[in-house]
C-alpha cells in the first residue's frame, strides 16, 4: 500500500510538474510585420500581460515573406509559437497537412460554427474553414480599392467627387488628363498597379479575371483555365496603362518601394489600388489629399471584387488547456473591432461593425462605407496548397506582358503550362 | 587512473603526438561533421523522397531528379548562375590583380588606399544589398548621375536585360576587395631578387610581369580562380533582397531557386535533387580548372 502511495503521489508531481513547465513559459504569439497593426497588438499583450501576470505572452513579428517560410518550418520540427498569424492563401497548405489545431466556437463564446458565422460578415470565416471545421480566426479583412489624389484631379479640372473611375476603361480615359510627361520621360503615373510581389500580382488578376468571368483555376482546382478568354482579358486590362493609354510607367512606380503604396504619398502616381491599411500607413494629413472609391469593375453594376486576411491560428502541439488559453488570448485581441481600425484601419469582418458606436465619423472621413462595401463584394482568392508556385508563375507572366510587351495569350498559356506541372506533383 | 596514465606513457613520442594533434582539430572535426559533412549526407538522402516540411517523407526513387530536369525554370536558374559566376568571376581576376599590382606600388597614403578598398567586404551583405537596391532606384543616385550626361531613367532592377547585369556588379564590387587581397599577399611574397635579376638580364616591366610575376603568382591565380568562382555559384542574398528573382526569373540563381523550392513551395525532396546537381557542377568545374593549371605546371 506504502509503494502504491508512493508511486500515485510521484506520478501526480510529475504531471504537476510538468504541467507547471508548460505553462511557466507563457504564452508565444508570431505575426507578420506590419508596422500600425504591431503597434497595436504590443497594447494588447501588455494589457493581456497585466490581467494575467502568471501566463504571460511573449511576442515577436517578423517580416512578412521570411516569416511564412519561418512558420513552416517551424510547424514542421513543432517549435511554431503557440499562436500565431496565418494569411489566408497559405491555410490549404496548413490545413491539408493537419498543422493546425481546430479552432473550438465554445470556447470564443459561440454554442457552434454556425453561431460563430452570424457574428461575421457574410463569408468572412469561408477563406479559413477546411471539411468543415474552422481553422483560424480572423482579425484582418482586407480588399482593394482605388485611391485618388484630389489634388491632381484638381489641377487637371477634373472633379474628384463626379469624375473618378467606375471602370477600367475609365481608369485609361481619366488618367490621360492626369499624366505628366517631360519630354519622353514619364514624371508622373496617372495610375499603377503594384509591381512588387507576386501576392499583389494575384489579388489583382484574380479579381480582373472573375470580373470577366473565369477563374484562375477550373472548380476542381486541377487545371488551370488562366489563359481562357476571361484570363487573357484580364491580363489585356493589366498591361493597357503601360501599351495602350501610355499612363503607366513601370520605371516610375518602382518595385523597390518600402511600401508599395509609396508613390502614392510621394505624388508619383495619381490613381493607385491598394488596402484599407493604407489609410494608417499614409497618415491623417496626407489623406487630406487622398479619396478612396470602389474598386474599379468591368460591369459596376454587378461588382467583383477579392478579399483576402490574416487570421490567429493555433498550434496543435500545445496541450489542450493550453489551447483553450490561447482561445482566451484570441477573443482578447479581437474584443475590441472598434478599437483595432482606429488603430490599423483595418475593418473587423464582425456583421455589426459599421452600427458600432462611433462608426459613423469614420463612415464619413475615412472611407469606411468603400472598404466594407469592397469586402462585401469580394470573396477569397483560389484555394489550393499549390498557392505559391501558381502566384509566381502568373506573377512572371504579368512581367512578360507589362514589360516585354508579349502577348498576354501566350504569356498565360506559359504560365498554364507551369500551374498544370505544378497541380501534377505529389 | 595509474593504468591510463600507464597506457598513455607506454606509447613512443610519435604516436601521442599524433593523438595529441588528433584532439587539436577534435572540435573543429565535430563542428565539421555536425553542420556540413551530415546536412550534405542528409541532403543527399532526402533527394530520394519527397517531403513538404509538414508531413513524413516518402521514399521516391529518382522522381526528384527527374522533376527537376523537367522543369524549365531550373534550367533557367542554372543558366541564369552560370552567366552570373563567369560575369563576376572573369572580371574579378583581373581587375583584382590590377589592384594589387597597383597597391603594391609605394605611394603616399598607401595603408589608407587599402583600408579604403577593403571597405566593400567589411560590410554587412545585407546592408550592401538595401544600399546598392536604393541606388538602382529609378530615381536613385545611380540614374540621377547617368540623367546628368543625358542617359534616360532606366529601371535597373525590373527590367530584364538590366537585371542580372546590375548584380553582376555589385559581385564584382564587393569581390575585387578581397580578392586583391589575397594576390597581393602573394605579389608580396615574391622574393624581390626574382625581379631584379630580370632587369638585371635586360627584361622590361612587361617581360618581368609576364615572365617572373606570373609563373610565381599561379598557386595565387589558381586559388582566386577556384574561390571567386565557387562563391559566385553560391550567391543568395542579393538576388534575395534586391530582386527576388525576377522579373521574369532573369535573377533567380540556382541557390535561390533551391531555396524557393524547398521553404516557399514545401518540396524539400526537390530542393535537395537540385542542390545535390549544384554541388556535382561546382565539384567538376573545381577539378577542371585543377587539371587545367595542373597541366600548365602548377602543383
Amino acid at each position: 500500500m506504502r509503494r502504491f502511495l508512493v508511486v500515485c503521489s510521484s506520478f501526480v508531481l510529475i504531471a504537476a510538474l510538468w504541467a507547471g513547465s508548460v505553462f511557466a513559459q507563457g504564452i508565444t504569439w508570431w505575426e507578420h510585420s506590419n508596422p500600425p497593426h504591431n503597434n497595436y497588438s504590443k497594447e494588447l499583450v501588455a494589457d493581456w500581460n497585466k490581467k494575467h501576470p502568471s501566463m504571460p505572452v511573449e511576442y515577436e513579428f517578423f517580416a512578412m515573406t521570411p516569416y511564412f517560410k519561418k512558420l513552416s518550418a517551424a510547424l514542421s520540427t513543432k517549435s511554431a509559437a503557440d499562436m500565431f498569424t496565418v494569411i489566408d492563401t497559405l491555410l490549404p497548405s496548413f490545413t491539408t497537412k493537419d498543422v493546425l489545431a481546430p479552432i473550438r466556437p465554445e470556447w470564443l463564446g459561440y454554442k457552434n460554427l454556425d453561431d460563430m458565422k452570424k457574428a461575421y460578415l457574410p463569408g468572412a470565416l469561408d477563406g479559413y474553414i477546411h471539411e468543415g471545421k474552422l481553422y483560424a480566426v480572423p482579425m484582418i479583412a482586407a480588399t482593394f480599392s482605388l485611391y485618388l489624389n484630389k489634388k491632381h484631379f484638381r489641377e487637371a479640372g477634373l472633379d474628384p467627387d463626379k469624375d473618378y473611375p467606375r471602370t477600367w476603361e475609365d481608369i485609361g480615359r481619366v488618367g490621360q488628363k492626369l499624366v505628366k510627361m517631360q519630354g519622353t520621360t514619364m514624371t508622373r503615373e496617372a495610375f499603377d498597379f503594384a509591381m512588387h510581389s507576386s501576392a499583389w500580382t494575384m489579388w489583382y488578376l484574380e479579381g480582373l479575371t472573375r470580373q470577366h468571368g473565369g477563374g484562375i483555376l477550373d472548380r476542381a482546382g486541377k487545371k488551370c483555365t488562366a489563359n481562357g478568354e476571361a484570363g487573357v482579358k484580364a491580363m489585356q486590362v493589366r498591361s493597357m496603362y503601360v501599351h495602350k493609354y501610355k499612363i503607366s510607367d513601370p520605371t516610375v512606380s518602382v518595385a523597390t518601394n518600402a511600401l508599395p503604396a509609396d508613390d502614392v504619398p510621394k505624388g508619383r502616381v495619381s490613381m493607385f489600388i491598394t488596402h484599407a491599411g493604407s489609410v494608417a500607413q499614409f497618415g491623417p494629413k496626407m489623406m487630406e489629399d487622398i479619396k478612396v472609391v470602389p474598386f474599379p469593375q468591368v460591369n459596376p453594376r454587378k461588382p467583383v471584387s477579392v478579399v483576402y486576411g490574416f487570421a490567429l491560428a493555433v498550434n496543435p502541439q500545445i496541450p489542450e488547456a493550453k489551447q483553450k488559453l490561447v482561445h482566451e488570448l484570441i477573443r482578447h485581441v479581437v474584443k475590441n473591432p472598434k478599437e483595432w481600425y482606429e488603430k490599423t484601419s483595418y475593418p473587423y469582418p464582425s456583421a455589426n461593425f459599421l452600427e458600432l458606436p462611433g462608426m459613423d465619423e469614420a463612415r464619413k472621413t475615412r472611407h469606411l462605407d468603400v472598404f466594407i462595401g469592397d469586402i462585401k463584394t469580394g470573396t477569397y482568392v483560389t484555394r489550393t496548397p499549390f498557392y505559391l508556385e501558381i502566384s509566381d508563375a502568373m506573377h512572371r507572366a504579368m512581367e512578360r506582358v507589362v514589360l516585354k510587351n508579349e502577348d498576354p495569350k501566350a504569356s498565360l498559356d506559359q504560365a498554364c503550362k507551369e500551374i498544370d506541372a505544378a497541380l501534377a506533383k505529389p | 587512473m595509474f593504468r591510463q596514465k600507464a597506457g598513455w606513457r607506454g606509447l613512443s613520442l610519435q604516436t601521442r603526438l599524433c593523438w595529441a594533434g588528433f584532439l587539436f582539430v577534435l572540435p573543429a572535426l565535430l563542428h565539421l561533421i555536425a553542420f556540413k559533412f551530415y546536412p550534405m549526407v542528409e541532403a543527399f538522402r532526402l533527394s530520394f523522397y519527397t517531403y513538404d516540411l509538414m508531413s513524413p517523407p516518402v521514399f521516391h526513387g529518382l522522381e526528384n531528379y527527374r522533376a527537376v530536369w523537367n522543369n524549365p525554370l531550373f534550367h533557367q536558374s542554372f543558366w541564369v548562375s552560370v552567366k552570373y559566376m563567369f560575369g563576376v568571376s572573369i572580371p574579378e581576376w583581373f581587375l583584382a590583380l590590377a589592384l594589387a599590382l597597383l597597391l603594391n606600388r609605394r605611394m603616399p597614403g598607401r595603408p589608407l588606399i587599402r583600408l579604403a578598398y577593403f571597405f566593400p567586404i567589411a560590410m554587412s551583405q545585407i546592408v550592401v544589398a538595401l544600399v546598392w537596391k536604393f541606388m538602382y532606384n529609378p530615381l536613385g543616385v545611380v540614374n540621377t548621375v547617368l540623367g546628368s550626361v543625358g542617359v534616360g531613367r532606366i529601371n535597373w532592377l525590373a527590367t530584364e536585360e538590366t537585371a542580372l547585369p546590375a548584380l553582376i556588379l555589385i559581385g564584382i564590387w564587393r569581390g575585387i576587395p578581397l580578392f586583391g587581397v589575397i594576390y597581393l599577399a602573394g605579389l608580396q611574397s615574391i622574393p624581390k631578387e626574382y625581379h631584379e635579376a630580370a632587369t638585371i638580364d635586360g627584361a622590361g616591366p612587361w617581360q618581368s610581369f609576364i615572365h617572373v610575376t606570373i609563373p610565381l603568382l599561379m598557386p595565387t591565380i589558381l586559388f582566386v580562380m577556384v574561390m571567386s568562382l565557387l562563391s559566385a555559384m553560391k550567391v543568395f542574398l542579393n538576388p534575395l533582397v534586391m530582386t527576388e528573382g525576377g522579373p521574369n526569373g532573369t535573377t533567380r540563381v540556382l541557390p535561390y531557386f533551391i531555396y524557393e523550392t524547398a521553404f516557399a513551395y514545401h518540396r524539400m525532396g526537390e530542393a535537395a535533387a537540385a542542390s545535390m546537381v549544384l554541388f556535382a557542377f561546382a565539384f567538376a568545374l573545381t577539378l577542371i580548372q585543377l587539371r587545367l593549371l595542373r597541366r600548365g605546371g602548377v602543383e
